[in-house]
C-alpha cells in the first residue's frame, strides 16, 4: 500500500559557518494511511522542525515530503496554503485557536477557508466526541486548556485531512487533562479513520501509538 | 549613562519604524505649532506697522465743534492729547476745477494726523502759510520758501464762501502734492489759527479736535470706539460728527477674539497630535509589554519603568520637535512673503507699505518665543500623549506580562456567530470584536475628513465667479463714481453729479462705435431713504439706500432670481409697484414678513426736492448687488418718471469675446478726463476675486493638508495595528490553510471598512456642515457665499488619497508580513 505521508532525504540546516546546526539530517521516514505515530526526542533534537516541514509550514534545504502522492514543497506558497487546509489538520500546543472566533467558527474556519459548505452532521458528530456540544457559542477565552485543545482538535478534523499532525499536543495541560485530551485525540482518529503524527517526549503518551519513531540530532534513529 | 537611558535609547533604535511614524506625528504637530502664531502674528505685525506708518495716528476726530466746546476737549481729563483744525478759507484760483483749502492746525494736529513737510517749517505766524508745488502753479505764485506770495482767499462763512481777500504770506515750508489731490483736483494749503481768528469773528470758529485717549492698555477697538463715542456725545457733539480712526485703531488695538480664534486652533492641533502619537504607542504596547514584563521579573521598579517609557518618547520627540519648528518656520516665512506679495488686501496703499516693511525687516516675524512656546506645547503634547503608555507599563506585572494581548475588547463570554466562515465574515468579526475601539478609530480619521470636507465646500463656494458675479455682470462696466453724505464734497453726492450726467447718449453713442462692443444696458439709480419703523440710521435720519432703474434686458436677467411675487405685476410699469431684495428682508427684522402686496413707504431724493411716496411690492428677489441693488428695483421707465434729471447710474457694456483688451484700453481712453465716471472690468474684478480668494483657499488647504497628514498618520497606524498586534493570530489562519492571497483580501477588507467609514462621515457631515454653513451664509450675508458649488475636485481628492493610502499600507505591511516564515509568526507571542 502507498504511504500517505513519506520523507525523502530530508535536510534542515539553520545558521551557518560555525554556527551551522542541522536540525533535521537526510531523513526518510513513512507513514500509512490510518496510522498513529508517534515522534519521541529530547529538546532540540530536530521534533518540531520534522513536523513543521510534514506540515508545510516550513520549507526544507533538501529532499522531499509526499503527502497523498503530492510533493508538497513543489507547490507554490499559495498552492501549499490550499494544500494545507485540504489535507492536514493541526494541533497545536498551545491551541492556536482565534480569540474572536467562538468554538464552532473556530472548528469549521478550514472549511470556510476553502469556501467548501460545512457538513453540519459531520462536524456536530466531531463536536459531540469532543464533548463540546454545548459550549459551540462561547468564545475560547472562556475555556479551560484541555476544551480549548479539544476544540483544535475538532478543528483539525472537521476538513476530513489527509494526515493530521499533532505538536505536543498535551504540552500545556495536566496530567489528568493530558490522558482525556489524548483519549479524545485517539478516539476521534479511530472512528473517523484517519492518520495521526503526534510529538511529545511523554514516554507514555508516545506508548499509546502505533509506531514509535525516535529522533536524535535531527535523525530518526528507530 | 544609566541602565534606563541606555534601554530606552536601544529602544528607540530598534522599534524603528514605529518611531519613525511617532517622530513625523510630533513633527507635524510642532510644525503646526510653529507656522499659526508665527504667521498669525507675523501677518497682524506686519499689517499694524504698515497702517501706523501710512494712517494718521489720532485714535477719534469730532466736526463742527464749536469754539467754547472744542476749548473744553483740550482740557478733557480723559484724552492723552487733543490738537485743534480749522478750515477758515479757501484760495481763489482762477480755475475752477481746483480747489484749494486754507488749513490751519496746531502742533498737536500735526503729529496726530502725521503731516509732513517737503521742506521748511510749518507756518508759526499768522502772515505764514505752507503751499505745494501744484498749488504755486495753479495759483500762478513764483518763489520758495521765505519769499513773499499775496493770496486771493475767500473765508469759510455759515453763509458760504464769503468775498474774496488778499493777504500777504510769507512761504514757510512747502508740502507734496499726493497722487489723490492732483486725481480729484483738492489742494491744501497750511496757515495758522492765528490768520483763522485775523479773518474770522469770534463765536464764529469751528473746529475739528484731532485726539488720542488716554489709558489705551489691554483695551480693544470696540472698547475705544464706544469711548469716543462716549465723550462726543457728553461734549453734545453729533453722531455724524464722530469720526474713528478705524484703520488705525484696528491696526493697533487687535480684536480679542482673533487670538481667541488662533487659541482655539492651537487647542484642535493639539487634541489631534495627542490622540495620533497615543495611537501609535498603543500599537506597540501588546509588543513592548512582554519586555516590560521581563523587566519587571529582574527588578526594574515602576518608576522605573515610567522613566523607560518616557525617555525613549522624549528622544523620539528631541529629533522630530526641532524638525518640526525650523520646517515651520521656513513654512512661515514663505507663507508670509506670500500674502504680502500676493496683494491679498484690497487696500492698495497698505498693500504698498507692507510691502516696504517687510522688505526693510521693520518686523522681526521669526520670535524667540514662539519658538519656546511651540517647543514647550509640542514637549507637552508628546507627555499627555505618553501619559497613559506610562501608566500601562509601569502597571504590568511580570506574570500579567505574559498574557497580555492588548485591550482587544473580549469581554464577552460568547457569541452567536456564523454557521459557516469566509473572508468576508472574517473581515467582520475582526471589526466587530471591539466595536467601541473601531468606532473610536474611525471616528478620529473621520474628524479630519469633516473639517477638511466642511472647508472645502464653504471654499468652493466661495468662488471668483461668484464673488464676481455680486459686482459686475458685464464684460465693463461703467458708473457713476459718487459718494454721500462728504460736507467736503457736496458734488459727489449722486443728485449733483446726474443734473449734468456724463452717462449721456453721445457717450453712450461713442462706445457702441468702439471696436468690438456688443450692446449696452443702461441702469438707472436713485437715492431713497426708507421711512419705517425701525430702520434708521444711527443719527435717526432715514436709512439712505438707493433704488436701481431695471431695462427690459436686466428685468429679464433679474427673473431666475424671483423668490416670491412677480415681475409681470402691472404694478412695476405703472411705477406703483417696487421689487425688494431679500438681504433687506433678512438684515431688518422690521421687513421679515414682508411680501408681494405689502406696501412700504420711501422718500426719493431728487436734488433738493424730497418725493415721499408708498410702494407696493411686486416682487422678492435675491439677486446680485449689480442687478437688483442693495435694496430695490423697478422698471427704467417707472423710475424715470420720477425726475427731470437723467438718472443714468451706470453702462453695463458687453464685449465680444477676444476683444474685451482693446475695449477696455480704448474706453478708458473716452473717459480719462471724466472725472465722475469711474469703470471696471469683469476681467479685473476676477483677478482681485480669485487673488484674495485663492490666498484664504491656499492658507485654509494648507493647514487642513497638515492636519489631513495627521490624520493619515492615523490611518496608517490603525492598518498597521491590525496587522501586527494580530501577527500571531494571522500566523493561525494561515497555519490552518489561508492562503497570502485571502490573508490580503481579509486586510484590504478591514482597511476599506476604515477607509469607508472614515470617507462616510466625512463626506455625509462634512458636506452637510459646509451646506449648513452655506445656508447660514446665505442668509446672514457673512461671506458672502450666495451659490452652493459641490466640492467636487476636493471630494474626488479626499477619496483618492484615503483609498490609495489605505491599498499601499494594507500592501506595504503585508509585503514585509510575509517575510517573515509563519513559523515564527506562530511563535510570536
Amino acid at each position: 500500500m502507498k504511504p500517505i505521508l513519506e520523507t525523502r532525504d530530508l535536510v534542515k540546516v539553520y545558521g551557518n559557518g560555525e554556527a551551522k546546526v542541522c536540525a533535521i539530517d537526510h531523513t526518510s521516514i513513512s507513514i500509512e494511511r490510518g496510522e498513529f505515530a508517534a515522534v519521541v526526542g529530547r529538546s532540540g533534537s530536530g521534533k518540531s522542525t520534522l513536523l513543521h516541514m510534514l506540515g508545510g509550514l516550513d520549507r526544507p534545504d533538501g529532499g522531499s515530503v509526499f503527502i497523498d502522492g503530492e510533493d508538497i514543497f513543489r507547490l507554490k506558497d499559495e498552492q501549499l496554503a490550499v494544500f494545507r487546509r485540504r489535507k492536514i489538520g493541526f494541533i497545536f500546543q498551545d491551541y492556536n485557536l482565534i480569540p474572536a472566533l467562538n468554538v464552532w467558527e473556530n472548528i469549521v474556519l478550514p472549511l470556510g477557508l476553502d469556501g467548501k459548505k460545512v457538513n453540519k452532521d459531520y462536524v456536530m458528530d466531531i463536536v459531540e466526541n469532543i464533548g463540546m456540544a454545548d459550549r459551540l457559542h462561547a468564545l475560547p477565552e472562556t475555556l479551560s486548556g484541555g476544551q480549548k485543545q479539544r476544540v483544535a482538535i475538532a478543528r483539525a478534523l472537521a476538513s476530513h485531512p489527509a494526515v493530521i499532525l499533532a505538536d505536543e499536543p498535551t504540552g500545556n495541560l495536566d496530567s489528568k487533562t493530558e490522558m482525556e485530551v489524548i483519549s479524545t485525540l485517539k478516539n476521534c482518529v479511530n472512528r473517523f479513520g484517519q492518520t495521526l503524527v503526534m510529538i511529545t517526549h511523554d514516554e507514555t503518551i508516545a506508548q499509546m501509538a502505533d509506531r514509535i519513531l525516535i529522533i536524535r540530532d535531527g535523525k530518526v534513529v528507530s | 549613562m544609566n541602565v534606563i537611558t541606555a534601554a530606552a535609547l536601544a529602544n528607540f533604535k530598534k522599534n524603528k519604524s514605529r518611531n519613525l511614524l511617532i517622530g513625523t506625528a510630533i513633527a507635524l504637530t510642532a510644525f503646526l505649532l510653529t507656522i499659526l502664531p508665527t504667521v498669525g502674528l507675523g501677518m497682524i505685525e506686519i499689517q499694524n506697522a504698515a497702517a501706523n506708518h501710512f494712517y494718521p495716528i489720532y485714535h477719534g476726530m469730532y466736526r463742527n465743534v464749536k469754539e467754547e466746546t472744542a476749548g473744553e476737549l483740550l482740557k478733557e481729563e480723559e484724552l492723552e492729547s487733543a490738537g485743534l483744525r480749522e478750515d477758515p478759507a479757501v484760495m481763489y484760483c482762477e480755475d475752477r476745477d481746483a480747489d484749494i483749502s486754507m488749513v490751519a492746525v496746531d502742533e498737536q494736529t500735526v503729529r496726530l494726523s502725521k503731516t509732513e513737510l517737503s521742506e521748511g517749517q510749518f507756518p508759526e505766524a499768522a502772515d505764514e502759510i505752507v503751499v505745494s508745488p501744484r498749488i504755486m502753479e495753479l495759483m500762478g505764485f513764483e518763489g520758495g520758501i521765505g519769499d513773499r506770495i499775496t493770496v486771493p482767499f475767500q473765508p469759510v462763512t455759515k453763509e458760504g464762501l464769503g468775498k474774496v481777500k488778499e493777504k500777504e504770506f510769507v512761504i514757510s515750508g512747502m508740502v507734496d502734492d499726493s497722487e489723490n489731490a492732483v486725481k480729484n483736483g483738492m489742494y491744501t494749503s497750511i496757515v495758522t489759527h492765528g490768520f483763522a481768528k485775523e479773518i474770522l469773528p469770534e463765536g464764529f470758529h469751528q473746529y475739528r479736535v484731532y485726539f488720542r485717549l488716554k489709558d489705551t492698555d489691554n483695551t480693544d477697538k470696540n472698547l475705544l470706539e464706544e469711548k469716543i463715542t462716549e465723550i462726543g456725545e457728553k461734549y453734545g457733539i453729533q453722531q455724524k460728527d464722530i469720526v474713528c480712526n478705524s484703520e488705525y485703531l484696528w491696526a493697533n488695538f487687535t480684536d480679542p477674539e482673533t487670538f481667541k480664534a488662533g487659541f482655539l486652533v492651537m487647542l484642535l492641533i493639539v487634541l489631534t497630535g495627542v490622540i495620533t502619537i497615543y495611537g501609535i504607542y498603543y500599537v506597540s504596547m501588546l509588543d513592548k509589554v512582554q519586555e516590560y514584563g521581563k523587566l519587571r521579573a529582574i527588578g526594574a521598579t515602576k518608576r522605573q519603568l515610567r522613566s523607560l517609557v518616557f525617555r525613549e518618547g522624549f528622544a523620539v520627540a528631541g529629533i522630530a520637535v526641532p524638525l518640526g519648528i525650523l520646517a515651520g518656520l521656513g513654512a512661515s516665512l514663505l507663507f508670509i512673503r506670500g500674502l504680502v506679495y500676493l496683494d491679498m488686501n484690497t487696500d492698495f496703499v497698505l498693500t504698498e507699505q507692507m510691502k516696504m516693511v517687510y522688505e526693510n525687516h521693520e518686523v522681526h516675524v521669526v520670535k524667540l518665543w514662539i519658538i519656546g512656546l511651540s517647543l514647550l506645547v509640542s514637549l507637552f503634547t508628546v507627555y499627555l500623549a505618553l501619559l497613559r503608555p506610562m501608566r500601562i507599563a509601569a502597571r504590568v506585572s511580570a506574570i500579567e506580562a505574559i498574557r497580555y494581548r492588548g485591550n482587544d475588547g473580549l469581554k464577552k463570554k460568547s457569541r452567536r456567530g456564523f454557521e459557516y466562515l469566509n473572508i468576508k465574515r472574517l473581515a467582520a468579526v475582526n471589526m466587530g470584536r471591539n466595536k467601541k475601539r473601531t468606532a473610536v478609530t474611525i471616528s478620529v480619521l473621520g474628524a479630519a475628513g469633516i473639517l477638511f470636507m466642511t472647508a472645502a465646500t464653504v471654499l468652493s463656494c466661495l468662488s471668483p465667479e461668484a464673488a464676481v458675479k455680486e459686482e459686475i455682470r458685464s464684460t465693463i462696466r461703467m458708473e457713476l463714481d459718487s459718494w454721500e453724505g462728504d460736507e467736503m464734497h457736496p458734488e459727489r453726492e449722486l443728485c449733483e453729479i446726474q443734473k449734468k450726467n456724463p452717462l449721456d447718449e453721445e457717450l453712450k453713442e461713442r462706445i457702441l462705435q468702439t471696436d468690438g462692443i456688443k450692446r449696452i444696458d443702461k441702469i438707472s439709480c436713485i437715492n431713497v431713504g426708507i421711512r419705517e419703523e425701525g430702520v434708521r440710521e444711527a443719527d435717526g435720519t432715514p436709512l439712505q439706500t438707493e433704488i436701481f432703474g431695471l431695462s427690459d434686458m436686466a428685468l429679464s436677467e433679474l427673473e431666475e432670481y424671483v423668490k416670491e411675487g412677480s415681475l409681470k405685476d402691472p404694478s412695476l410699469s405703472s411705477g406703483e409697484g417696487i421689487v425688494l431684495q431679500e438681504s433687506i428682508r433678512i438684515n431688518w427684522p422690521v421687513f421679515e414678513t414682508f411680501g408681494p402686496g405689502d406696501r412700504i413707504s420711501l422718500e426719493l431724493y431728487d436734488g433738493d426736492r424730497i418725493i415721499k411716496k408708498e410702494f407696493v411690492l411686486a416682487a422678492v428677489v435675491d439677486a446680485p448687488r449689480c442687478l437688483g441693488g442693495y435694496s430695490f428695483s423697478m422698471p427704467d421707465q417707472a423710475l424715470r418718471g420720477f425726475s427731470e434729471r437723467d438718472l443714468t447710474y451706470k453702462y453695463d457694456i458687453y464685449v465680444q469675446p477676444g476683444k474685451e483688451d482693446a475695449a477696455e484700453e480704448e474706453l478708458r481712453g473716452l473717459i480719462a478726463e471724466e472725472m465722475f465716471i469711474s469703470m471696471d472690468t469683469y476681467k479685473a474684478q476676477y483677478e482681485a476675486a480669485e487673488k484674495s480668494i485663492g490666498m484664504i483657499r491656499y492658507a485654509c488647504y494648507g493647514f487642513l493638508l497638515v492636519l489631513g497628514l495627521i490624520g493619515i498618520l492615523n490611518l496608517v497606524n490603525t492598518i498597521m495595528n491590525s496587522v501586527y498586534v494580530r501577527k500571531r493570530e494571522l500566523g493561525m489562519l494561515q497555519a490552518v490553510g489561508m492562503s497570502g492571497r485571502q490573508t490580503a483580501k481579509m486586510l484590504q477588507m478591514e482597511g476599506l471598512f476604515y477607509t469607508a467609514g472614515t470617507l462616510l462621515l466625512s463626506l455625509v457631515l462634512g458636506n452637510g456642515a459646509g451646506y449648513l454653513i452655506f445656508l447660514w451664509s446665505k442668509r446672514t450675508g457673512m461671506m458672502g457665499l450666495k451659490d452652493y458649488i459641490y466640492p467636487l475636485v476636493p471630494s474626488a481628492v479626499l477619496i483618492l488619497t484615503v483609498l490609495t493610502v489605505q491599498m499601499l499600507v494594507t500592501y506595504l505591511v503585508n509585503r514585509s508580513f510575509r517575510k517573515q516564515s509563519l513559523i515564527d509568526r506562530i511563535r510570536f507571542s
